[in-house]
């Protein structure tokens, strides 16, 4: 199948067209969904298909099928070029100029996820319902959705890249509900990583969702009403991880800034002059970085053959870089730094997060909890939202508890944080060294594109912000 | 259907009980635009068979995407091979037993499909933008044309085809000042793209220079696009499969009230010209309209096969197989004009639009979203001026008692922001917590 990708190339160019690149994918899946303790359905699959895109006279096209025969494609291929022509009110697009990148990669397996029997998967996901049921409490229900996948890229494009990876993931996400004095709780998590079915065993689920019921029960049990009014915060890896994903990674993204997503996942407060304003508190340094090892949005090459490499979003709370493919980057006059990607072949490449994280300091959690004399700290979250200009947030804690004199104190219940960016990162005063990396399906594009991502950070410490 | 037919026969013949395959062969067009200009024309051809199989009690998905023989084969004997290190699925009941007499669904299948240009629709739009004082416009447009088939090994064979049409604007005046909205048919000659793209436009241009507004609680009239993705939300919370998984905020038991007396939900995979409309669910069973709430009653849940005989009722024709689906779930109208709601409210806001909607508990429907595009203060049954900076933060189980006025018009709307597909009139709830960060 890398011929007909190949033949694509040569055949657009031959119509005209001054770039042109094409993506083939086998994309080989598992899944399984426990609910309520029962294995509702076992799904396999196997994907195979195509992705093409081209510009022809500075109009952009993309096509994509899974019917792998060339007259079919070639028929595609020609309606294609076809609408290109006939627009008129048409964006002129240009790409910038980038190397041409031979390469072939991939993410090891320790334990082949295809040697792995379904029973295997399944037991674990049976032993983790054992050990939530082993809580004293009431469960409402539980719903586990695991799955795993390898996929095999074959990018080329008409500037000589020639790419080949092969890349494994794993995930899993689970949603508890517990009753306690007449009132309930729920979580709602995922976890995520690149590799094999290490992976799975290294998310340790069974003692993980134990916790979480444990944490629950003793919330809706012992849970107080949180402190009203201006508090210090001290919100743990998996808060800051979504902090930084939503208004350190989002707005960053240049495609929002040059509006092309206005009428999908929104715009941006930033704009392009913004390069060099100071936005947080020096300790804060958010970084997007596709090599990660085993990060669940790991790749070495992007959607549009560009090396991928860490991008300084936030360095010492002045804005240094924002996230660019090759259109955003010659629009800003520009080298593109690796951040197309697509989130499976029949979906055009657009600018995304990959693994996106607050960079830890130099403090333990502990030393950040003995500097705050009354405060929250927010371990997890279940509610969030941000405004599509990526201003006004609001996070709503789920296991938490009262900071009083430097000491964590009783659970508290659902504090409510709602705050802007311009107000939270010059409030970010220390980060601790307890990076963790959380794992998201970022949601962007028409049609809409899932895609996997890591949203990270260690704990931080927020000074004076309004809790309720 | 020859491959069909053999996938079921082999599968059959190799010891499952039941078998459900379909085909599904779909061309969409689809072109994107922003800063008034259209940035990408892009094509999707897929073909795709979907196999689900019940051995011995142990349920198995899978799909195929070459259609052949061989692929077939390999397939089946994947599929014979996982099943037998499953456990059982002690929720499965069966699937539908036909044969059924279908519905004709009025306006499914457009005859002109291949004539309709999107790149024409697209410019057009564009230029009625901004003819109607929008400084910028975005959006998109899609034409889908596909062809189902279905034949299961209880005795159900069928096929339909359809056609679809989803046009979306967002016009922009400045950062805070835009507007959105839809337009959606199966038939090109009722898709109302230049109503969409007027009012995209208007609202617009009426929210420009926006003022800080105040917390606390407002009567708030939610446009049609506005209300569906809490619509959305709540025909999900009327699958079974979601009350038993934690995603509903409907108690268990139907014959409760749930809502204020006006407030009457249909599920309708029969609605004319419905984007979610259909003859038959994915187990082959007809299609049908569910009233789930009347007058504030609950009625129904939502259900496949399987549930139904779980719950000791009917199927709904709401297969999923594993989980019952809404198809076109709708509010029913009311008989209050736009204006005359306006005019009911002393003290609320007009949100045309809502963004980023996230349950705290799914259980008693606590969630907070954003609006977004153009949202007014009303004052004494008058607009006054457009507001920014606000979140709506209430509880959904607590707003449907909440709701006292129901537009006399019907909108379809499918979006961004609500998956699937909704119809439903302007909604005006009481005392929406409205609040704004610090």
């Amino acid at each position: 199948m890398q011929d007909l990708a190949e033949f694509t190339i040569k055949y657009l160019q031959k119509k005209g067209a001054s770039y042109a690149e094409a993506k083939y994918q086998e994309i080989e899946s598992n899944s399984f969904i426990i609910k309520n303790g029962s294995l509702d359905i076992s799904s396999f699959d196997i994907i195979k298909g195509i992705g093409v895109r081209f510009i022809l006279n500075k109009k952009l096209g993309f096509l994509s099928t899974n019917i792998l025969e060339k007259d079919a494609l070639i028929k595609q291929l020609e309606n294609s070029l076809k609408m290109a022509l006939k627009t008129k009110i048409s964006e002129k697009v240009e790409f910038s100029e980038e190397k041409a990148n031979r390469a072939n990669y991939e993410v090891k397996q320790k334990i082949k996820l295809s040697n792995v029997s379904t029973d295997e998967k399944i037991s674990i996901l049976m032993a983790a319902e054992k050990e939530m049921r082993s809580v004293d409490t009431k469960i409402e229900s539980t719903y586990i959705h695991l799955s795993d996948n390898e996929t095999l890229n074959y990018y080329v494009n008409s500037d000589g890249s020639k790419i080949q990876s092969k890349i494994p993931t794993a995930s899993f996400i689970y949603v508890i509900s517990v009753r306690e004095n007449g009132r309930t709780s729920q979580r709602y998590s995922e976890y995520g990583g690149g590799g094999g079915f290490e992976v799975v065993k290294n998310f340790k689920i069974p003692s993980l969702l134990k916790s979480e019921v444990e944490a629950m029960k003793n919330n809706l049990r012992y849970g107080k009403k949180p402190p009203q009014g201006v508090v210090d915060a001290v919100l743990g890896p998996q808060v800051s991880g979504i902090i930084a994903h939503e208004s350190g990674g989002h707005p960053y993204e240049a495609d929002r800034i040059f509006g092309r997503e206005a009428a999908q996942a929104g715009g941006s407060f930033v704009n392009k002059d913004m390069i060099g304003y100071k936005i947080g508190n020096e300790a804060v340094t958010i970084v997007d970085d596709p090599t990660v090892e085993n990060g669940y949005g790991f790749y070495l090459y992007d959607d549009e053959g560009v090396k991928a490499r860490r991008k300084y979003i936030i360095k010492n709370g002045a804005i240094t870089e924002f996230l660019h493919n090759r259109q955003t980057a010659k629009l800003m006059g520009l080298k593109s730094n690796g951040s197309a990607r697509s989130n499976a072949f029949d979906k055009e490449p657009i600018v995304r997060m990959s693994n996106t994280f607050f960079l830890p300091g130099g403090y333990t959690e502990e030393e950040l909890i003995e500097d705050v004399k009354l405060g929250v700290y927010i371990k997890n979250f279940m509610e969030w939202n941000i405004d599509d200009k990526r201003i006004n947030q609001k996070y709503v804690g789920s296991e938490c508890y009262l900071i009083e004199n430097g000491k964590i104190k009783n659970p508290i219940i659902a504090p409510k944080i709602e705050t802007t960016t311009f107000k939270l990162y010059p409030s970010i005063d220390a980060c601790g060294k307890n990076l963790e990396y959380h794992a998201g399906d970022c949601g962007k594009s028409d049609p809409l594109q899932g895609i996997p991502v890591i949203l990270g950070g260690p704990s931080i410490r927020v000074r004076r912000v309004k809790v309720s | 259907m020859e491959l069909l037919k053999y996938v079921v026969k082999e599968l059959k013949e190799k010891g499952a009980d039941d078998v459900i395959t379909s085909l599904n062969e779909s061309l969409v067009k689809q072109v994107r635009f922003a800063n008034s200009e259209i940035n990408l024309n892009l094509s999707y051809n897929f073909s795709t068979i979907s196999i689900f199989a019940a051995i011995k009690n142990r349920t198995i998905s899978t799909s195929l995407k070459e259609l052949t023989k061989e692929a077939a084969d390999l397939t089946i004997k994947k599929i014979i091979n996982n099943v037998k290190n499953l456990p059982k699925n002690e929720e499965y009941r069966g699937i539908a037993k036909g044969k059924f007499k279908y519905p004709e669904v009025e306006e499914l299948n457009d005859k002109k499909v291949d004539d309709a240009d999107p790149i024409d629709v697209v410019e057009d739009a564009i230029s009625i933008s901004k003819n109607n004082g929008a400084l910028k416009c975005a959006g998109v447009f899609y034409i889908t044309k596909s062809k189902d088939q279905i034949l299961t090994s209880n005795n159900i064979e069928s096929e339909e085809g359809r056609t679809h049409y989803y046009f979306s604007i967002r016009s922009l005046n400045s950062k805070e000042a835009s507007g959105h909205s839809t337009s959606s048919s199966n038939v090109i000659s009722k898709l109302d793209y230049k109503s969409a793209a007027i009012e995209s436009a208007e609202i617009s241009k009426q929210s420009l220079n926006p003022k800080e507004a105040a917390e606390g609680k407002f009567d708030v009239i939610f446009s049609p696009l506005a209300f569906a993705p809490l619509l959305v939300h709540t025909g999900n919370s009327a699958s079974v499969y979601s009350l038993e998984s934690g995603f509903s905020f409907f108690p268990k038991e139907i014959n409760k009230e749930i809502a204020s007396k006006i407030v009457t939900l249909t599920d309708d995979g029969t609605y004319k010209n419905g984007s979610g409309s259909g003859k038959y669910d994915e187990e082959g069973y007809p299609r049908q309209k569910t009233v789930v709430v009347e007058n504030g009653i609950l009625k129904s849940f939502l259900h496949n096969t399987t549930t139904a005989i779980k719950y000791k009722t009917k199927s709904t024709g709401n297969a999923g197989i594993i989980s019952p689906e809404p198809t076109n779930f709708v509010l029913m109208p009311g008989n209050l004009t736009k204006e005359k709601m306006i005019k009911s409210v002393d003290n609320g806001i007009l949100i045309t639009n809502i963004w980023y909607t996230r349950f705290n508990n799914y259980l008693t429907g606590e969630f907070s979203t954003i609006p977004r595009d153009g949202t007014f203060l009303i004052k004494n049954g008058k607009i006054l001026n457009p507001i920014k900076g606000l979140r709506v933060t209430d509880k959904l189980s607590e707003m449907y008692k909440r709701v006292v006025g129901l537009g006399k018009d019907l909108k379809q709307i499918e979006s961004w922001e609500a998956e699937s597909p909704t119809v439903l009139p302007y909604v005006l709830v009481k005392d929406v917590g409205i609040s704004k960060p610090k």
